[in-house]
């Protein structure tokens, strides 16, 4: 759950574990369904889920694209100094 | 019986026998891969790390979905109230999980090979990467050294450790170098992954073959 920086520190990384969290819910419950599911068809997916769970993704995304930003933006900055 | 029932029976027991062939294929396929991964043969040391060694959650995502899926199709198949059968059509709103899943899996392999920070990252590297199969009790020496640091760089302090399943010892020797001995007696073919690791540098690795 930690993300490496360049310094060596491995913090808590908050977007990874509300990705893990997400994938979680969205697995137990989909499960849950399917186990209960006695019809021979395939449960659905509510949609209100797919969109938390497409939201967590672009965060989780966005969280990870910022951080090879820093990285990069620091590493210019440092060689520049 | 006619000659059009006859036929009609035959390709019933081609379909028979031809089910029965796929069947046993598929089942010492899954077995070979499943022994393969028990002895070790398959590595999946790495299945849910970046290049870096760190996790990857976008790839630990796709994995349990598609787990989740297959096995779920599974328990409908076998579990339908009228006996086994293939469900009639698969939801729209499972295809888009998967699509979710796969395009972040593929956003972030994106963002994670765009990213020129890893690749100027200072890093540790081991010497002679691959051992070619390393006799019951046998040693080999392995070295360290540094990358993308400036000329003149100390050694940091460096932690030696062996990827699970951990067979065999690993001793520092000296503060760049690590001797790894293979387990006595023999535990079989397998490959082990050797870590080095420091604060502030990339970890270094190296692959060992045990015969």
């Amino acid at each position: 759950m930690a993300e490496k920086r360049t310094d060596g520190s491995r913090p808590i990384s908050a977007v990874r574990v509300q990705l893990l969290i997400m994938t979680l819910a969205t697995t137990m419950q989909y499960l849950l369904t399917a186990i209960r599911t006695r019809s021979g068809e395939m449960p659905t997916i509510p949609d209100s889920m797919l969109e938390l769970l497409g939201l967590s993704n672009a965060i989780y995304l966005g969280g990870k694209g910022w951080t090879v930003l820093r990285d990069r933006l620091t590493s210019i900055w440092e060689t520049r100094r | 019986m006619t000659f059009k029932a006859f036929i009609d029976n035959s390709y019933d027991l081609l379909a028979f026998f031809s089910g029965v062939v796929l069947l046993f294929f598929a089942g010492g396929l899954a077995w070979t891969i499943l022994w393969r991964m028990w002895t070790n043969k398959i590595n999946l040391s790495l299945l849910v790390s970046e290049k870096t060694g760190e996790a990857s959650m976008s790839r630990l995502q796709l994995l349990i979905f598609t787990f989740v899926i297959g096995l779920s199709l599974f328990v409908i198949v076998v579990g339908a109230a009228e006996g086994p059968r293939f469900p009639a059509a698969f939801p729209p709103e499972i295809l888009t999980l998967l699509g979710i899943s796969g395009s972040s899996y593929l956003v972030s392999k994106a963002i994670q090979s765009g990213s020129t920070a890893t690749a100027t990252r200072p890093r540790l590297t081991i010497s002679s990467t691959t051992v070619g199969s390393l006799a019951p009790g046998a040693s080999a020496d392995f070295s360290l050294r540094l990358m993308n640091v400036p000329s003149g760089t100390a050694i940091p302090n460096v932690t030696w450790s062996l990827d699970a399943p951990s067979l065999g010892t690993i001793t520092p020797i000296s503060p760049d170098k690590a001797r790894y001995q293979a387990p006595m007696p023999s535990e079989g073919p397998a490959t082990v992954n050797l870590r080095a690791q420091a604060t502030g540098f990339e970890d270094g690795t190296a692959t060992i073959s045990l015969s």
